[in-house]
């Protein structure tokens, strides 16, 4: 029995929003999963794992109704019991209501909410922007658990420091992500982001929010890469460095399963849930092949890299967009080399200089305390 | 590597390369711990409008409620004003 995997849902296709960027092409096949699909899915995830995490993607997942979500958590609790799964819905936010909100602090689900706060310069054709404004304000109202997750292209990169402090400014927790050049990406060239700037406005704002002791909320991927930074290995949560293969799967509306919820090509399917009589057989198909030798090629090009054991050569999906899965160097490979040695060497220094920590944020503060009171809480080195 | 590997070996290869921390990220994990007998960890059962609050307590403040009415209805004072017992003016 294996210890934990992380399964993205996509319970649809379909989308209200059509944002320019989207992994998904547009045309997508718009049927819901079929409940059965899903509860097959537990199943056989029950059959090998003793934890899981559902993160439900798309799509935009919540065109499947509140009925379909009270279904598939009470199939969750049938197999796992209360307390064994984690769920996050990530969601453009445009069907949210109070309702659903209050349904998903009930069932402990995070909410992520893909949302630039009306930066996102023509990302999101139609989005009522106010509308989600209000969703946002009542969710920090009510202290509850979700993210901001903004997308950072070509045309709003001058507007990120507008981004970070709307939200840090209310008190809701934000992850940035550059723009992937995949799906409908690829289709609007507008949309093309320098990485090299990227990484640069991304360090700047690092120093920002690290050296404001009033900021209330962690940021992403900050705070994840301070902790790999402390710890010396690749965080979990952190998936295009989580050495994701044969831990994570995506299972699509009519029961395929791919590695990656990226969108990734044909040629990585691993198989049909439904088809399958255990998720072990997923990870002995010819897809799970087709993905592993170009990473392990990679990986074998990066292994002198200084930062290697930290990002462990980075995603195999980002890096097939930059034009060539086997080879590192990309697009992904340098934002994340810029960003995280820069945070690397920040951390080093506070350690080495130990500094008066009031003029440091919160989240700083309590992964350098930690460190400094029990380094083996976070250092695996040492008690292996 | 050699691409004639078999998927296992590659399997095993890739979690070779792979140093993430195996004492945190895989073999301690724990699921999330909650408060078992928190109310977020309660399905919704409540009728429209209801959230997970609901159920059983809104039944017994609901009740407490009317009690209260009832009782306070009962002592109004004869001026007709207020309750003789609360002094809320029913």
């Amino acid at each position: 029995m294996e210890q934990f995997i992380t399964v993205i849902v996509k319970p649809t296709l379909d989308c209200n929003i059509k944002c320019r960027h989207c992994y998904h092409s547009t045309g997508c096949d718009s049927t819901l999963m079929d409940i059965s699909t899903f509860e097959r899915t537990v199943k056989l995830v029950k059959d090998s794992y003793r934890f899981t995490r559902f993160i439900w993607h798309g799509g935009e997942p919540i065109l499947a109704p509140q009925s379909f979500y009270k279904e598939a958590f009470s199939i969750e609790k049938k197999y796992f019991g209360k307390n064994a799964c984690e769920n996050t819905i990530q969601t453009n936010g445009s069907l949210l209501n109070q309702r659903f909100i209050e349904f998903c602090k009930s069932n402990r689900v995070n909410l992520g909410i893909s949302y630039e706060g009306g930066f996102g310069n023509g990302l999101r054709p139609g989005l009522d922007e106010k509308y989600i404004d209000s969703m946002v304000e009542y969710m920090v109202k009510k202290q509850h658990m979700f993210l901001i997750s903004a997308t950072i292209h070509g045309g709003n990169i001058d507007k990120i420091d507008n981004i970070y402090e709307k939200f840090t400014g209310m008190g809701a927790s934000l992850s940035l992500n550059p723009v992937i050049d995949l799906g409908r990406a690829k289709d609007n060239p507008d949309l093309h982001l320098d990485p090299d700037m990227f990484a640069e406005r991304m360090i700047s704002l690092f120093e920002r929010w690290a050296k404001d002791p009033n900021v209330k909320v962690p940021v992403l991927p900050f705070f994840p890469y301070v902790i790999t930074a402390m710890d010396g290995y690749a965080n979990i949560s952190d998936c295009p460095h989580a050495s994701c293969l044969t831990k994570w799967i995506c299972v699509y509306p009519n029961g395929d399963v791919y590695p990656c919820g990226k969108a990734c090509p044909p040629e990585y399917r691993l198989g049909n849930i439904n088809e399958v009589s255990s998720i072990g057989e997923l990870f002995d198909s010819d897809g799970i092949r087709n993905i592993l030798i170009p990473s392990i090629k990679r990986r074998d090009a990066c292994k002198d890299c200084s930062i290697y054991q930290y990002c462990n050569g980075g995603c195999t999906i980002d890096a097939l967009t930059d034009g060539d899965a086997t080879a590192p160097g990309g697009a992904s490979c340098r934002i994340y080399k810029a960003l995280f040695s820069h945070i690397k060497d920040f951390v080093d220094d506070i350690m080495a200089t130990k500094p008066d920590m009031s003029g440091y944020n919160g989240f700083i503060k309590d992964v350098v305390l930690g460190k400094l009171i029990n380094p083996q809480i976070i250092d695996g080195q040492s008690i292996q | 590597m050699s691409d004639d590997s078999s998927t296992q070996e590659l399997v095993q290869q890739y979690n070779t390369q792979s140093s993430t921390n195996p004492t945190v990220a895989r073999d301690n994990y724990k699921g999330p711990t909650p408060r078992a007998d928190s109310w977020e960890s309660q399905a919704h059962h409540g009728g429209p409008m209801c959230y997970g609050c609901c159920g059983t307590k809104c039944l017994v403040a609901f009740i407490g409620i009317v009690v209260v009415l009832v009782v306070c209805c009962s002592y109004v004072s004869q001026d007709g004003q207020c309750c003789s017992i609360c002094y809320w003016p029913f």
